[in-house]
């Protein structure tokens, strides 16, 4: 008889193994066959430039990878900020333009978006190597967090969104940061395919690492921002940034870092 | 035919109509003409509150009065009963009488107020010596209520002078409030809101603009028995308005194609947000690329069903919205793609929308020639030859299968037509009758002929081969690249192509008249002569079709 029970049990939790990834699926599918809404379109024409940019198939998939995650994931307003399609949809045409043809899913860890009306103030105590304590407040236009959220300033989001070629883009740099995080936390080593990829991209990303750390103490100019040598998380989410918007000054400058980013994202910005 | 069972909305035959007869009363003032009209109670089952002309059904009694009527020669027998009908209802709803006394004098009012309005009309008549002037009366235009309507009429509409010394009295039972009217104020008052009309009643006003007297009127009615028009409109929405359409007019072709029965139900609007539904299994989605040359802009169609998978015709420009737009209206299931040509409004977006799709379905259609311009450089994948089938689900078309009922196919033919480009081709649907003319056929402008890769004895060869088609496989409607659906249950579409080529023959014998006026002339020295009925501003494509025809002018002579 236990044996009875434990073999339902078994087949329950092997029908939802099998079940639930392939509903999900489902559902994903009937959400992109959806109309993709006017008033998106409109928000999407009048605020991120950057897809009309994008050949046609890489445009469609966008907004059907755009109907799954708005769908799937809660926007949150702070300080007051109402939140609003025309918000809704830049940050998830940002979000999607990091997963285009990228198998992994649509930030499996990612619940909530939070938005707030401007940069903001985050207060952190932060203990250091000797055991003290120390009390920091940051003005920042956004973070992400491997809990499972993102913060962006909506104001900041747009002024990112509305030049789509210089580099600086809010909404790409903690998405990335979020792609970063799926293999634990933002160190700048994602989740790779195989070693020798692994491989190619430690060596590639810790040189230009080095080399940006090195030009920024001479005080040197380089394509990636200061702030790109902070740790090597932050040197991945600024080349993300630079990948997408200045894709040609990236692959003449550091065209082993842009093979290495094409390769991860699966996408030649060059090309477009 | 279309297959009923890819009609968009169910089947429902317009109610018979019933023969009916109207008359236009008119006269001539210092202020020009006037036509008599009446308000209909506001009881009545049929337009009630309008205002309208006299008249009404046709009774049995009127087909019995023709010995007591004159009647011209030429008049046929249901004439003669639908004026006499007119002459009947203009005496029992106004008391006025279109009869003459043996010696040829009109009936006077005595002879009215001596009548009783409600009795028997043909023997009152016969009583007083009387005959129905029927030969006074011309016929001006047949009109058949809208299809949609529960009562409906088949209505002469006849135009006489009103007898002279005769006074308008409305019976105040079925017509109120005679009122002489200028043609041109009727139409302004209803303008205005105060003036209620139907349909048919301004279209007729409006035809009577320019002709300054009731003989200018007679005249023009004379030139022979038969109406000036004949028309049963169709209704479509504009804007979700009702808006109605002669058979004259660019719509009413699509509105025959997918509301047979008269169905309010089809928006006219051009707009190229969603894909506008024609059949079950023939969408179009037009191209955000309206212009000059591309009229509304360029329709792509979608010919199949959710069973079957799609075949997308023209997918239009390289327009990442437009393609995305006919990708979901396909589901993403489109199985093959094929340009008409590959002129840069119809081709370009083959090859991103072929990216889209998963399947990668080939790209169809005949290679550009040398002769092409730059733009228009094109390979298809594969290359279609005249006469060849692309078919979408079973083909029923091939020889020995089965029939199976319940699943559609949609066959697709080639007809290689070259002339506009010389890798043009059209398509016949060949279970539907319909013909997706690609540019060498448009509603609304004209195909521009333009070489040395277009070539204007390919294209009348092309127009013929197409005129053919529409015998042998019964092709009733054409949907070109440009415009709306073209045709009818008749011959419509036969005659549409006819009326085509009439056109280019026209325009030729004008070419041929300016080059022998000026025999050592330019085209653009003959272009003025030739396209004065077209505005200047497209001089310059003309001038293309221009040295068409004068390369086929000179092929022929030499």
């Amino acid at each position: 008889m236990p044996a009875v029970i434990i073999f339902c049990l078994g087949l329950l939790l092997v029908l939802w193994l099998v079940g639930a990834p392939w509903w999900l699926e489902r559902k994903r599918q009937k959400l992109r066959a959806q109309p993709f809404p006017a008033p998106w379109r409109a928000v999407l024409q009048q605020r991120v430039p950057y897809v009309r940019r994008l050949p046609a198939d890489l445009q469609l998939q966008l907004k059907q990878h755009m109907q799954v995650f708005l769908a799937e994931k809660a926007f949150i307003g702070c300080n007051g900020l109402e939140i609003s399609d025309e918000i809704r949809v830049t940050i998830a045409a940002h979000a999607c333009l990091l997963i285009l043809n990228r198998p992994g899913g649509y930030y499996p860890n990612l619940r909530q978006i939070l938005v707030y009306p401007d940069s903001f103030v985050v207060q952190r105590d932060q203990v250091d190597h000797i055991g003290l304590t120390r009390r920091s407040r940051d003005v920042l236009a956004g973070e992400s967090w491997s809990d499972g959220q993102v913060i962006l300033s909506w104001q900041d989001t747009l002024d990112g969104a509305a030049v789509a070629d210089d580099g600086q883009n809010v909404a790409i740099h903690e998405f990335a940061h979020q792609l970063d995080q799926e293999s634990g936390s933002a160190n700048g080593a994602p989740r790779l395919g195989r070693r020798a990829q692994q491989q190619s991209w430690s060596s590639v990303l810790g040189t230009e690492f080095a080399t940006l750390q090195a030009r920024v103490t001479r005080g040197a100019p380089s394509l990636f921002s200061d702030y790109g040598a902070t740790d090597p998380g932050e040197f991945f989410a600024v080349i993300s940034e630079v990948f997408f918007e200045q894709p040609e000054a990236m692959s003449q400058e550091h065209p082993a870092l842009y093979r290495e980013l094409s390769q991860f994202y699966q996408l030649d910005p060059l090309s477009w | 035919m279309p297959r009923p069972s890819q009609l968009l909305h169910p089947a429902r035959p317009p109610a018979p109509t019933r023969a009916a007869a109207t008359v236009l009363l008119l006269r001539d003032t210092p202020d020009g003409l006037e036509v008599l009209m009446t308000r209909r109670s506001s009881a009545a089952s049929f337009v009630p509150g309008a205002y309208v002309f006299p008249g009404g059904g046709i009774d049995a009694t009127d087909g019995c009065c023709h010995a007591l009527a004159l009647r011209r020669a030429t008049q046929s027998a249901q004439a003669l009963t639908q004026a006499i009908a007119a002459i009947r209802e203009s005496f029992e709803e106004l008391g006025l009488l279109l009869a003459r006394h043996a010696d040829g004098s009109w009936a006077t009012q005595a002879d009215i107020d001596a009548m009783d309005r409600q009795g028997d009309f043909g023997a009152q008549c016969a009583a007083r010596g009387l005959t129905l002037a029927a030969s006074d009366m011309q016929v001006l235009a047949r009109w058949v209520t809208d299809r949609d309507l529960p009562k409906r009429f088949d209505v002469g509409f006849l135009v006489a002078r009103v007898p002279p010394g005769q006074t308008p009295v409305a019976d105040e039972t079925e017509q109120f409030e005679p009122v002489w009217v200028r043609p041109f104020d009727a139409l302004a008052r209803h303008q205005s809101g105060s003036f209620f009309m139907i349909y048919p009643t301004i279209v007729t006003l409006e035809r009577l603009h320019g002709l300054a007297t009731v003989d200018a009127v007679l005249n023009a009615c004379a030139m022979s028995e038969y109406p000036l028009w004949t028309s049963c409109p169709r209704s479509g929405l504009l804007a979700g308005r009702e808006a109605r359409y002669m058979e004259h007019e660019s719509a009413y072709g699509e509105l025959a194609l997918v509301c047979p029965d008269g169905q309010i139900a089809h928006a006219l609007d051009w707009q190229c947000e969603q894909p506008v539904p024609l059949l079950k299994n023939v969408q179009r989605l037009t191209a955000p690329n309206p212009g000059a040359m591309t009229g509304p802009g360029t329709n792509s169609y979608l010919v199949g069903d959710p069973a079957t998978g799609f075949i997308a015709i023209d997918p239009g420009p390289a327009d990442p919205e437009h393609l995305e737009k006919l990708w979901r209206a396909a589901g993403g299931d489109i199985r093959m793609i094929v340009c008409t040509h590959s002129h840069p409004d119809h081709a370009p977006g083959a090859q991103p929308l072929q990216a889209m799709c998963a399947n990668e379905p080939p790209i169809l259609g005949r290679p550009s020639r040398e002769t092409a311009r730059a733009n228009s450089t094109f390979v298809p994948d594969r290359v279609l030859q005249n006469g060849g089938l692309l078919t979408l689900g079973k083909n029923t078309f091939a020889a020995g299968a089965p029939l199976l009922q319940g699943h559609a196919s949609h066959t697709l033919q080639v007809v290689y037509t070259p002339g506009h480009a010389a890798n043009h081709l059209c398509l016949l649907l060949l279970e539907d009758g319909l013909l997706f003319s690609g540019d060498h056929i448009l509603n609304g402008s004209t195909t521009v002929v333009d070489p040395p890769d277009g070539d204007m004895s390919d294209y009348l060869n092309s127009l013929d081969l197409l005129s053919a088609a529409c015998i042998t496989h019964q092709l009733k409607y054409i949907l070109p690249a440009h415009g709306y659906v073209i045709g009818g249950p008749d011959d419509e579409a036969h005659a549409a192509i006819a009326r085509l080529k009439a056109h280019r023959l026209q325009r030729e014998t004008k070419v041929m008249a300016a080059m022998q006026a000026q025999p050592d002339g330019t085209p653009d020295d003959w272009l003025a002569q030739v396209y004065a009925d077209v505005p200047q501003r497209m001089w310059p494509v003309a001038k293309r079709s221009l040295i068409a025809h004068v390369a086929r002018l000179k092929s022929m002579m030499t």
